[in-house]
């Protein structure tokens, strides 16, 4: 799948993720811990919400990194193993340790950095949505084997999005924000099919790809024509100013999507 | 006398603030909120909530600013509790099972993220931005010194230095932040303020120190795990750096961690032994009174208040704590 690259913003995604690997960086946790990579597509519609706002790009520039190491954060927490079983070195030991500190470490930046510019506003926003999102977290994990799949994906949406969904009703924004869940999630699913479909059994942190390893095209299908039907919706709701976006958020899942499931052009 | 004696008097606030911390970690989900509030239930000194409380009482009291304070530190240490026990693979706290043993390791992870979620969601209450650079600012420094003790750990060529920027971090800090805390949140003006975050950095230091010691001397019975625990687990503490100036004893200790997947709690017990010949227990004590008579100092221009005399009392105590 191709890397969404930034055509509309003021803001570019390599110095943004620049500044953020320059604000975690730490030789010990690099040396011992998989960092998260940020994801583009995350920040590609983060950053997009964010220039459909007037705020001043270094406001934009404070809330897109605080909500990416928070993402971080909550990523690399994900990765510590369920059991020790498996830590019979000292490297798998100090892994697991360090992943551990890795996030406390992120979330720790995160809260610095919007006191430092004063936003404590947001900070209580990114907090009752790490709430939120560990409330979906546990309810997934504990339902994972005997719930129906389309509830199971709408967790998973939620996971997704949430911090970025709370990010655009702090600051007002509601075109962008109205797309971003149903966007992510279908650039996601899309993904995760290509690579079972091509790998059979990936093993993978990514909670997609955990989550449709065992589900049937059609289940799997039915859901991303769902949120393609909701996106168009939107789509066509888009003022002049975001024609451009509109046209490369098309675009870009097109690219996603077999042909069949392609989003429709608009007059169609 | 216990620790809790010298406050006793705050009873009422403390209660509040317990039940406040109950409020603060009700979940939604069912294990969510049991895993959360077992921590709450398993009890504790609460000793960051007293500081935030006695130094709030040395300004413009003003009771639910220093309830959100308090409530926000105490479970802000919570969680890194939570998530200690993960990293440390404990399975028992304060003699009660570990979320980690109960639930798993995950479990435990989305626990002490939630709490600490609560903990700022919470302290955003107070709008004042020097609140929040002072909390936020001891939360990279204690996350730092956490990564710090994984890079040091069996590293015997570490100096003293490293040890005190160390529990700097991983404790002292957090009771500084705590009364400065206290003290912003009354209106205690700046200059006190920094007088009593020093008090605090001392008290803190003093009481690592005074910990770390107490891994070497106290019973399993009074540390609820066998003596020498912390340098089993490769923690180089203060007595440590203090005893390995003697010969003997630095051989020994190298001699003894040459493969340290294969030293036992019984082996420790000859290297504890010679670990107090070298009188490095009553060093440390000597340097931990150092940072108590510090601590003791900075209360010095503080008018009489009973806040300030239970401040001393508490600077006594932790220099009299033998268990």
């Amino acid at each position: 799948m191709r890397v969404v690259v930034l055509q509309t913003s003021s803001i570019e995604i390599n110095s943004v993720k620049a500044l953020i690997h320059e604000k975690i960086h730490n030789s010990l946790i690099e040396k011992h811990v998989q960092i998260p990579y940020l994801n583009d597509d995350k920040l590609y519609i983060l950053i997009s919400i964010l220039n459909n706002t007037p705020l001043p790009d270094a406001k934009k520039k404070n809330y897109i990194i605080a909500t990416m190491l928070v993402q971080m954060a909550l990523d690399i927490h994900d990765g510590v193993p369920e059991t020790n079983e498996c830590q019979q070195h000292d490297d798998e030991e100090k892994s697991k340790q360090l992943s551990v500190l890795a996030g406390d470490y992120y979330s720790s930046l995160y809260y610095l950095l919007l006191s430092e510019v004063e936003e404590i506003e947001l900070i209580g926003v990114l907090a009752a949505a790490i709430k939120e999102i560990n409330e979906t977290k546990m309810q997934l994990y504990y339902k994972m084997n005997n719930e129906m799949f389309p509830l199971t994906m709408q967790h998973i949406k939620k996971l997704e999005s949430l911090l970025i969904i709370r990010v655009a009703d702090f600051t007002g924004e509601t075109l962008i924000r109205d797309i971003a869940a149903e966007w992510l999630a279908v650039r996601k699913l899309a993904a995760a099919r290509c690579r079972r479909d091509r790998d059979n059994n990936v093993m993978s942190s990514d909670i997609w790809d955990d989550h449709i390893a065992n589900k049937d095209h059609q289940a799997i299908a039915s859901f991303l024509k769902r949120e393609i039907k909701a996106i168009n919706n939107h789509l066509i709701q888009f003022p002049a100013h975001l024609a451009g976006l509109g046209a490369e958020l098309k675009d870009t899942l097109n690219e996603s999507l077999s042909d069949n499931e392609s989003i429709a052009e608009e007059g169609k | 006398m216990k620790l809790t004696k010298t406050y006793g008097h705050l009873k009422k606030e403390l209660d509040m603030i317990e039940h406040a911390l109950a409020d603060a970690i009700q979940a939604e989900h069912d294990i969510l909120r049991e895993t959360s509030t077992q921590l709450l239930q398993a009890g504790g000194k609460r000793i960051r909530p007293v500081f935030v409380l006695l130094c709030g009482q040395l300004g413009e009291y003003n009771a639910e600013r220093v309830k959100t304070a308090a409530v926000s530190l105490e479970l802000i240490h919570m969680a890194s509790l939570v998530h200690d026990d993960v990293i440390d693979d404990a399975s028992l706290r304060r003699g009660k099972p570990t979320i980690k043993a109960l639930y798993g390791n995950r479990t435990a992870m989305y626990t002490g993220d939630f709490i600490l979620a609560r903990a700022l969601e919470n302290i955003t209450k107070l709008e004042n931005p020097a609140a929040h650079r002072v909390l936020s600012k001891t939360m990279v420094q204690v996350a730092k010194g956490e990564i710090e003790q994984i890079r040091d750990k069996y590293n015997w060529d570490q100096n003293l230095r490293n040890y005190l920027r160390r529990i700097k971090r991983k404790t002292a800090l957090l009771i500084a932040a705590s009364c400065k805390l206290g003290a912003i949140a009354s209106g205690v003006p700046e200059e006190r303020a920094v007088k009593l975050f020093r008090y605090g950095y001392y008290i803190g230091m003093s009481y690592q120190i005074i910990d770390d010691i107490l891994d070497f001397t106290a019973s399993e019975n009074q540390l609820g795990k066998p003596a020498g625990n912390d340098l089993l687990q490769g923690n180089v503490t203060l007595p440590v750096l203090i005893a390995m100036k003697d010969p003997s004893f630095d051989r020994k200790l190298r001699d003894t961690f040459a493969n340290p997947e294969l030293v036992t709690p019984a082996s420790m017990v000859p290297l504890i032994e010679s670990l107090k010949q070298t009188g490095a227990i009553a060093s440390s004590y000597r340097i931990s009174d150092l940072y108590l008579q510090k601590a003791l100092k900075q209360l010095d221009d503080i008018p009489h208040h009973i806040a300030k005399h239970t401040l001393q009392t508490i600077a006594k105590y932790i220099g009299k704590r033998r268990s």
